[in-house]
């Protein structure tokens, strides 16, 4: 599962990564890791990454 | 998802808040699994640009101020890794050294793998705010 080691005293953390395939095709991935210091915000993230992950369509 | 602090991290901002130092802005994938702990120096099995070799260089991406809530309050780093060859990144981070296995890791993240073959590559957009 997605974790994060961030600086101290960081408020948020993000990793987007945007794949390029060699054909040009260009897949972008969104956020792959994620950290905000409110669990609440953290959590919603997780939900989101999840419910993306059951629903095809909804994947970039 | 949980989050720890490295205090190699740390040691990093205080450095360059005293105006020494080297900034983060080599950025390194792995291809290894793994837990991120406070004591993490590096990624998971480090690789190079070819997905396979533990030594060499890592990327030098270009970092920036930008606005989020509070005007330059945002670190961003972006920086772009080719493949030389095929296999799956799991996770990624950016230190303050070129050389795979030298400098102090920053920030970093692992993530659901993504596959490569080679010649593809990742744009990473490497987002840190303070507030």
């Amino acid at each position: 599962m997605t974790k994060m080691v961030v600086p101290a005293g960081a408020k948020s953390v993000s990793i987007r990564a945007t794949v390029i395939r060699a054909d040009g095709r260009v897949e972008d991935h969104g956020v792959v890791a994620f950290y905000h210091k409110n669990p609440l915000i953290r959590w919603a993230y997780r939900v989101r990454r999840a419910v993306k992950r059951m629903l095809p369509w909804r994947q970039s | 998802m949980a989050t720890v602090v490295t205090t190699a991290g740390r040691a990093v901002a205080v450095n360059r808040l005293r105006g020494s130092g080297t900034e983060p802005v080599y950025v390194g994938w792995g291809t290894g699994a793994g837990t991120a702990t406070t004591t993490a120096t590096g990624l998971f099995t480090e690789r190079a640009a070819d997905l396979s070799a533990t030594t060499g260089n890592r990327v030098t991406g270009t970092s920036s101020a930008v606005s989020g809530a509070v005007t330059g309050d945002t670190w961003r780093l972006v920086a772009t890794y080719t493949a030389g060859g095929s296999g799956t990144v799991t996770n990624a981070g950016a230190f303050d050294a070129l050389t795979i296995s030298a400098g102090n890791l920053f920030v970093y993240g692992d993530f659901t793998g993504i596959g490569l073959a080679s010649n593809d590559a990742i744009a990473f957009t490497i987002d840190v705010v303070f507030g």
